[in-house]
């Protein structure tokens, strides 16, 4: 989801900061799951789909 | 040494003191350094002295209800109870007062423990500050931060106001405040306390824990709570966790203490394991159920939540399902993986956070990964985990060491780390505490 689809529900128009966070954060997540998707590294085969959720 | 909850109520017993007059120092405490600390939200004076004259009569017939009859206790104010309005830190939640307790607080009446205030906390419990509120501050040294979430909690013990105090901890909100604060902070095996009346951060992260002054005040706060108790096996077989962050200090103060128990345990070789991945699995599952928690009151109450809380939940929106999903799917891989590399081993230890205390303007620019590394794989897997004062680091500030057992045997953990504590010896009093008994 970019900014502007989060921003579009929000009541208030952010101000130039709250934007600069919001986008520190959407960064940091996307870095987790980077991270998250790269995790197959660890165990091909348990993170198959006999994984129970 | 100050008394514990054991003195405190063979004192009762004796009758050398009475809980009418023990609740209220403790209640003039919370309203005079509790209030210098910024420690609790509110004080709950009228129903804590009439809880006190109850409990009076029920040690004068010789009936007390539970190891923690008539014990001055506090709770986060992120639970409910009836009479009070559950502020969680913030100006965006309902200022209605509640009419019914939530389970942890009817838990606590059933024990006769008396309800002295709520606690202050992160907003929501969710990592910063709300300005207005403002922070708890630290009884070693006010400029300092005493973390959080749970952070009134560790003040309020910390300085001797109450016995014991309730607090949540989704990535760690109990076990950093205690190290920070110098007192134990448990934070059982998942499921264990009824989160009824909690209002929710991460539901499959959350968990109800104790922070108390010593590990014996926790042990019977846990058996008064529902919990068993256990004896500690012989000689259990102990590793250190292997992780790469940690200040000199942290691990001076925390590997000298435990290798004092050299000759009771037996060692194995240190845990490898990937933190960072389990880290970021705990953050990512908690930041989307936060936002999936928050996003109707987000809507209505933007004005009331701290800036830098509203848009860090508002950021969860962008956590898809296949996200999420993901994020499960690993949790349930280091799951399996933890079980395989500790099969053998009785309790992982290592420092429950890398530094000391930070000053509070210092604490406000760290991010939650950093603050969560060393305590998020624990509450993400739903294993026990305890942090208990250690030693102290630079500059004098207190030093945690987190012992973490198998899921389901925290009274073994507690046993043990009880035993960690009696090798450890008297821990001080910080220069701001409440000598009330």
């Amino acid at each position: 989801m970019t900014i502007d689809e989060i921003t579009k529900w929000i009541p208030e128009a952010l101000s130039s900061e709250e934007e600069r966070i919001l986008e520190q954060e959407l960064d940091g997540l996307a870095g987790l799951f980077d991270l998250l998707k790269d995790a197959d590294r660890v165990s091909p085969l348990v993170l198959g789909w006999d994984v129970r959720i | 040494m100050r008394n514990g909850i054991a003195e405190l109520t063979q004192a009762y017993q004796s009758h050398a003191v009475s809980p009418r007059d023990i609740v209220s120092r403790h209640l003039d405490a919370a309203e005079s350094l509790g209030r210098d600390l910024n420690a609790f939200t509110a004080v709950t004076r009228d129903s804590a002295l009439r809880e006190a004259r109850a409990a009076e009569e029920r040690y004068l017939s010789g009936q007390p209800l539970s190891p923690i009859d008539g014990v001055p206790v506090s709770i986060k104010d992120l639970m409910h109870m009836a009479g009070t309005v559950t502020g969680c830190g913030t100006l965006a939640y309902s200022d209605e007062v509640q009419t019914a307790d939530s389970a942890m607080v009817r838990q606590l009446r059933q024990a006769g423990a008396i309800i002295i205030g709520k606690c202050n906390l992160l907003e929501f419990a969710f990592g910063l500050v709300h300005p207005t509120v403002g922070p708890a501050h630290n009884p070693w040294n006010p400029a300092l931060t005493i973390g959080g979430s749970s952070s009134g909690s560790a003040a309020a013990v910390a300085a001797g106001i109450g016995y014991l105090s309730i607090g949540t901890d989704t990535a760690g909100s109990v076990r950093n405040p205690a190290a920070l604060g110098g007192v134990v902070g448990l934070k059982p095996s998942w499921g264990h306390y009824d989160p009824e009346g909690l209002v929710p951060l991460s539901p499959s992260l959350d968990h109800l824990g104790l922070l108390t002054n010593s590990v014996s005040d926790a042990l019977l706060a846990f058996e008064a709570l529902g919990g068993s108790t256990r004896a500690a096996k012989d000689r259990p077989r102990v590793a250190w966790a292997e992780l790469g962050y940690t200040r000199p200090d942290i691990a001076l103060a925390t590997e000298s203490l435990v290798h004092r128990m050299d000759s009771e345990v037996e060692w194995a070789d240190p845990i490898r394991y990937d933190w960072d991945l389990s880290n970021a699995a705990a953050i990512a599952m908690i930041t989307a159920e936060a936002y999936a928690v928050h996003r109707d009151w987000l809507k209505e109450h933007w004005a009331g939540y701290s800036a830098g809380t509203r848009i860090r939940l508002a950021a969860g929106a962008a956590v898809s399902g296949e996200d999420y999903i993901r994020a499960r799917q690993v949790r349930e891989f280091l799951r399996r993986h933890w079980a395989r590399i500790t099969d053998d081993i009785d309790y992982v230890l290592l420092p429950t956070l890398p530094a000391v205390a930070s000053s509070e303007e210092e604490a406000l620019v760290e991010d939650l990964s950093s603050a969560t590394l060393y305590t998020s794989t624990f509450a993400l897997l739903g294993l026990p985990a305890i942090s208990i004062p250690a030693g102290l680091g630079e500059g004098g500030r207190p030093v945690g060491l987190q012992i973490v057992g198998r899921p389901g045997r925290d009274a073994e953990l507690l046993a043990f780390a009880k035993r960690v504590e009696q090798e450890r010896g008297d821990w001080p009093r910080p220069p701001h505490y409440a000598d009330l008994y």
